[in-house]
């Protein structure tokens, strides 16, 4: 009985909402990772703060981490995704697979360019150009790779684009949902990346590491002012998707029989408005911010959490159900 | 989703020829097994070198186990992912249904595999990247490395798991259990294959490595210690290679030739080994270690041959064909027709004519017979020289092609399936003559009204015609023509199945239209189960044909 709980129609969509929360953020952290890097070692050598070169060095080191995540809560997303419905999913992935194979390629290059040069990052870092080109090179490569997976996202949520995929698979990149998504994904990346940051800079506040606060406090403003920029531009892209929709997805949340979804509304509201005081707060005031840091990584989990299960639940009420595309910028069925 | 309901072929299809396709599943399949195999058995070298550098006072053992971790850790987000990703996808892409059918089956094995993976992936992270933190505790050390390594072999029994159900299902057609999939009869047998197999690989990968150590007295140590456990895992893998073979000789005695081969390899290895590498392992080369490497891989491949060579028609033995269609489903074929409106072709007239026939060779027969459509890809055959062969032969596909022992689609779908191949035929360069004269056969009157029946020795597979001189033949009543479906458990169609895949033959049965049910009824195949308003119809039809049509010769009155 216990088994046939853990493998429940109801249970499987709260896990999907986990495991998609998980590959978001780590497909989040996979685009902001590299331009995080190429930002703070540039700037670090112009301004010769060892600690910023430091904490490039701490980002690549732990790419191999990023990429594990984005290739295990990818491929276990997929999975659990088709298990719902197989028929879209396959079709769709027919449809764009003369792009949909670069996805794993593209996603060992990026790690591959992290693990080249992280062997010589610590051997003439001040001087190698190397240094700050190769993790550009392959944030350009996670952007492409994030935009094979939207494709495959506004495929799958959009079956009306089939005909047209079938004759030109790239037809789906010039598309309105696609471009929306894109530019989710990106300001999501901001978000994530100025939140890495400031998990690096609380770092320096441990007091056996010896290293200066000051250079921690500094990566933390610099990751709060990152991430709320992109947190002020996700919500301006979320109010303009909600005014395009004549604010029908509020009705129907305000309207769904299930409780549990208006209180994860509720949740995400509070946790958007947390967030956005953490981050003026940390930039005002400068209070605890390591503390602060730890806060705003766990209210952003729980964001990303209740803004999929919003979205996806309450579709999820039989097994033929897909959880996707109901995210913000493709049609509505 | 009540769109994506009804699909008769529920995927499009992909332009890729079956030759390159397999090609690729292939290649992908062994790239993920050697990758597999050496992060799995890596590992266990990993921990092996550990304890042996916890016992040698020389520091390089233990620089080897960090070296060994590190690297599996290395292949899994490489090779393993890269590899296993990709091999998804083509099997998504190239063969759908057998992908929605393998995740349908193993979705329970597979939701425990993940998180066992997950485990893995961690364990495998602080054993590597955690190494100065923790190697002070041996203990503790030790137990994450170890629990990483059972955390990797547990994980890659899905895989092999999938593998060996594809060949024998076993039990799982009377169950239908997720476990009984998992377990299947060859499974045992075929993990402790693919066990061996990964720590001699990565074994031979060690030998590689320990050859290209300057340190002689390094060097040797080494290749004699990493020798001893290729041999080792070598001899193991001859005897469980035997042993898989004797399982699936039941199934498939076809399967004897490359398994022999294949074990045979190992035993030639492992003495190979044994002589060269352990006993004289301050003599070992470069050259050694690559035609060390060069045997494995060749044993890599022999593994995989049993496996793709016990496939043949089927996906899924007994379940689903390598067409993606399913057993089941082709009673429901008959019926409605495998054509069916498709979300990607909404706006498009539905398919007539020979543009039908292409599109049901498409689905039915690409497969396996991708080549016909190449320029004089058709072979030339003595069955098919005729109009009309075509068709004949597609009606009597349970006995003239037990390989697909039915046809999937209805009578019009037939049809122009036939005049496709004919079309086909003729683009080939080979012109069909139309059907020849047939020998008036000479006529006896009757005097009493009795059922017309079959010369003994005329041949069953072309329809009967009632030849008038002068007329295109008229195909006879459905009386005397063998119908297209299976007719029973006595049919040939059942015994071409049976005897070809061992398949559960009722699988078919079940779902036959009625229609044709009735017609194997009438044909005299299942006299004994007749029943009586079929039995009136029938005798009307008789009298009937006997004031109209004379009855063949030598027909006993």
């Amino acid at each position: 009985m216990i088994a046939a709980g853990f493998f429940s129609f109801e249970w499987t969509a709260w896990l999907t909402v986990v495991v998609l929360s998980m590959c978001v953020l780590f497909v989040c952290a996979m685009v902001a990772i590299p331009w995080t890097t190429a930002h703070l070692r540039f700037w670090g050598r112009r301004a010769g703060a060892k600690n910023e070169l430091d904490a490039a060095d701490f980002l690549g080191r732990h790419s191999s981490v990023c990429l594990a995540g984005v290739f295990f809560f990818g491929l276990l997303s997929y999975d659990l995704m088709v298990s719902r419905s197989p028929a879209k999913w396959f079709t769709t992935s027919i449809f764009w697979v003369p792009v949909l194979w670069t996805f794993p390629l593209l996603l060992v290059v990026w790690g591959g360019v992290f693990k080249f040069f992280e062997g010589a990052s610590k051997i003439r870092r001040e001087t190698n150009l190397a240094q700050i080109w190769a993790p550009v090179g392959s944030g350009v490569v996670a952007i492409i790779a994030v935009a094979v997976v939207i494709g495959l996202i506004v495929g799958v949520g959009n079956p009306s684009l089939w005909p047209q995929m079938r004759k030109s698979p790239l037809s789906v990149l010039t598309t309105f949902s696609f471009l929306y998504l894109m530019a989710f994904i990106l300001f999501a990346s901001a978000l994530t990346g100025g939140v890495m940051l400031m998990l690096v800079g609380c770092r320096s506040f441990l007091w056996e590491r010896g290293e200066p606060i000051s250079m921690g406090a500094r990566l933390i403003c610099l990751g709060a002012s990152t991430s709320l920029g992109g947190l002020v531009l996700l919500i301006v892209l979320m109010v303009v998707w909600l005014i395009a929709e004549r604010l029908d997805p509020i009705r129907e949340i305000m309207h769904s029989s299930r409780p549990l979804v208006l209180f994860m509304a509720i949740v995400l509201l509070g946790c958007v408005l947390g967030l956005l005081e953490l981050f003026l707060s940390i930039l005002r005031w400068r209070g605890n911010a390591p503390r602060a840091s730890l806060a705003v990584a766990a209210l952003l989990f729980v964001t990303v959490f209740c803004a999929i299960s919003v979205y996806g639940l309450p579709q999820i009420q039989s097994p033929g159900q897909i959880l996707l595309p109901q995210v913000p910028g493709l049609p509505r069925q | 989703m009540s769109w994506m309901k009804g699909f008769d072929v529920q995927y499009p299809f992909v332009d890729v020829s079956p030759f390159v396709g397999s090609s690729l599943l292939a290649s992908l399949s062994f790239g993920f097994m050697i990758f597999t195999g050496l992060a799995v058995g890596g590992m266990v070298y990993a921990l092996a070198a550990q304890v042996r550098g916890r016992r040698s006072i020389d520091p390089r053992w233990e620089q080897l186990s960090r070296a060994t971790s590190s690297g599996v850790l290395n292949i899994m987000l490489f090779g393993v992912s890269l590899f296993g990703s990709l091999l998804w996808l083509a099997q998504t892409v190239l063969r759908p249904k057998a992908a929605e059918e393998f995740q349908k089956i193993f979705q329970v094995p597979m939701r425990y595999a993940w998180l066992v993976l997950l485990l893995g992936l961690v364990l495998l992270f602080l054993h590597s990247g955690r190494w100065n933190r923790l190697r002070s505790s041996f203990p503790a050390h030790f137990g994450v490395g170890s629990l990483a390594a059972v955390a990797l072999f547990a994980v890659s029994a899905l895989p092999v798991s999938i593998a060996s159900f594809s060949m024998t299902p076993g039990f799982w057609h009377n169950t239908r259990s997720a476990w009984d999939a998992f377990l299947n009869p060859s499974f045992a047998a075929a993990y402790l294959v693919w066990g061996s197999y990964s720590l001699a690989v990565s074994g031979g990968a060690g030998l590689v490595y320990a050859a290209l150590q300057k340190d002689d007295l390094w060097r040797s140590s080494l290749v004699g210690w990493l020798g001893v456990w290729t041999a080792v895992a070598s001899i193991a893998g001859a005897v469980f290679t035997s042993i898989w073979v004797f399982v699936l000789f039941f199934r498939v005695a076809a399967s004897v030739v490359p398994g022999v081969l294949t074990a045979a390899l190992a035993v030639i290895l492992s003495a190979f080994l044994i002589w060269v590498v352990v006993r004289r392992s301050e003599g070992f080369s470069l050259v050694l270690s690559v035609i060390t490497a060069i045997a494995l891989l060749t044993q890599g491949v022999g593994i995989y041959r049993i496996r793709a060579h016990l496939e043949g028609p089927f996906s899924i033995q007994g379940y689903l064909f390598r067409n993606g269609i399913l057993i089941s489903e082709i009673g429901e074929f008959s019926v409605s027709g495998l054509w069916r409106p498709a979300p990607w072709w909404r706006n498009e007239p539905p398919l007539s004519g020979v543009a039908l026939g292409s599109f049901i060779f498409r689905a039915q027969c690409y497969s396996c017979h991708s080549k016909w459509l190449g320029k004089g890809g058709f072979p030339i055959s003595n069955a098919l020289r005729y109009e009309g062969d075509t068709l004949s032969f597609l009606s009597d596909f349970s006995s003239r092609h037990p390989q697909l022992p039915v046809f999937a689609g209805n009578g019009r779908e037939k049809k122009s399936t036939a005049r496709y191949i004919e079309k086909l035929i003729r683009d080939s360069g080979v012109s069909l003559s139309s059907q020849p004269p047939k020998s008036v056969p000479t006529v006896k009157v009757k005097t009493k009204s009795t059922p017309p029946s079959l010369k003994k020795n005329a041949t069953p597979r072309n329809p009967v015609s009632l030849s008038v001189p002068g007329d295109s033949p008229v195909e006879a009543n459905p009386a005397s023509a063998k119908p297209a479906w299976p007719a029973g458990k006595s049919g040939n169609s059942s015994k071409g199945l049976a005897k070809n895949s061992r398949a559960p033959v009722k699988n078919l049965l079940p779902n036959a239209p009625p229609k044709e049910k009735n017609k194997s009824l009438v044909s005299g195949e299942g006299k004994n189960k007749k029943p009586m308003r079929s039995v009136v119809k029938d005798e009307k039809s008789r009298k009937s044909a006997n004031r109209t049509a004379p009855n063949l010769e030598g027909e006993k009155p």
